[in-house]
């Protein structure tokens, strides 16, 4: 299967190809919006919000992903590439995200970095129809269960009820991962995750 | 509390190290994080042991070797940061947190802050490889090779760091004798720790006050313990 992984030489991107490679996928860097030819695109993570969605805005990538939506495609998004998808995001004195989702991104109550790693289990009955195409299934997993790696300093509420999200842990109320029917995204790191984050993206597939 | 590892890397091959001073070669780093990462370790970290002159031939030919890692472990780099131009190329590749020493005795703050500007405080992390001399602390300077008067830091740039890495030079390599006196200094008593040189995987989050990782070196690899007290 053929992925798009935005690169505006922010973020994580070898470590997000390495992971995707190491599950048979194929993967593209991106550059401008017109390269874009894959169903699916990776946003990855890693950065300041401010500087992330100019370089994001300037390269018209924010443009693109709207159509990307509009025309069918999906969207993971990683870390930074997670939180840029809500309306709001208070780092950097604020800065308007991409919308794609109500709520806002703001700094963590200990105003400590959130450094480690937490469990995480997640079943493939929770996925939206459009992420279990038996044409590209990769993997027979029904269920994975794990631990992932975070490394955030801001996290993200929402009082949208409608959405379908997972928390960090009870300590930690922040949004850990949404899934949608053309969006999913990952707080954490699943390029960083070990055996867990291989286990994820043949689930997610 | 995180459990990870520590390895030096340097002109293309990782090492060991004992007591500050004496290396032996481990083989090529690729060949060690996949042992690591078959540990699962929580996080690895790659030092290049600067100690004095670091020019930039040297540090672009590492900064090469390291871009061809294939890592799913969280990476951490550190090892001749001062400059923006260095910091460009080092977030440009697959760490997660980059490490700061001998720029935290600088008196001012623009590669610490323009760092955190482009990568986010939650990466930035603080180097402190220190030894006490009687009950006198002193910090190692990588740039000058010598260890300096805890006066010498520029404490305000602490503050500009996520977690801050305390590293005994003096009992580096050996089993368990981390100095823990350094973790009663009001110095580091604000923030999340790491600790490493002389530490094994039996130490216990409870003994030591905002602890956030211990990372293990040498015994990661080998459980031989070539230097014992």
């Amino acid at each position: 299967m053929k992925v798009d992984i935005i690169d505006i030489g922010i973020g994580n991107i070898n470590s997000i190809e390495n992971w995707l490679t190491n599950s048979n996928f194929f993967c593209t860097k991106v550059k401008k919006p017109n390269d874009i030819r894959s169903d699916l695109i990776v946003l990855p993570g890693v950065g300041s919000a401010k500087l992330y969605l100019e370089k994001l805005k300037f390269n018209k990538f924010d443009l693109a992903l709207k159509n990307h939506i509009k025309r069918g495609g999906r969207i993971i998004g990683i870390c930074l590439g997670f939180q840029i998808l809500f309306d709001y995001l208070e780092e950097d004195g604020g800065v308007q995200g991409l919308g794609f989702f109500s709520g806002k991104v703001i700094q963590l109550k200990s105003k400590k970095s959130h450094t480690g790693w937490e469990k995480l289990v997640l079943k493939k009955d929770k996925l939206f129809p459009k992420w279990k195409s038996k044409m590209y299934s990769v993997s027979k997993k029904q269920i994975i269960n794990g631990r992932v790696f975070y490394n955030h300093n801001y996290g993200v509420v929402t009082e949208d009820k409608n959405l379908k999200t997972e928390m960090i842990s009870k300590k930690l109320n922040y949004i850990s991962l949404i899934l949608s029917n053309q969006i999913i995204g990952f707080q954490f790191h699943p390029e960083k995750s070990q055996i867990t984050g291989k286990n994820l993206i043949e689930l997610v597939f | 509390m995180r459990r990870g590892a520590i390895v030096l890397f340097k002109n293309g091959y990782c090492y060991q190290s004992y007591g500050w001073n004496i290396l032996r070669p481990l083989g090529k780093l690729q060949n060690v994080i996949d042992h690591l990462e078959e540990y699962q370790v929580d996080e690895i970290s790659i030092i290049r042991p600067i100690k004095g002159n670091d020019d930039d031939k040297s540090f672009y030919s590492d900064m090469l070797e390291l871009s061809k890692i294939k890592s799913s472990t969280p990476l951490n780099f550190g090892g001749g940061l001062y400059n923006k131009k260095r910091v460009d190329q080092a977030r440009s590749m697959s760490f997660e947190r980059l490490i700061f020493s001998s720029i935290l005795f600088s008196r001012n703050s623009k590669v610490l802050t323009y760092a955190s500007n482009i990568i986010g405080k939650q990466a930035i992390v603080g180097c402190v490889p220190f030894k006490f001399n009687k009950n006198d602390l002193t910090i190692f300077n990588s740039s000058k090779n010598k260890f300096l008067s805890l006066e010498k830091l520029n404490i305000n740039l602490l503050d500009l760091c996520d977690e801050l890495l305390i590293f005994d030079c003096r009992n580096e390599g050996n089993n368990n004798t981390f100095d823990n006196k350094i973790l009663n200094h009001s110095l580091i008593n604000k923030k999340k720790i790491i600790i490493s040189g002389g530490v094994n995987s039996e130490i216990k989050n409870s003994n030591f006050k905002n602890l956030a990782s211990i990372l293990i070196e040498n015994r990661i690899l080998h459980k031989e313990y070539s230097i014992k007290k």
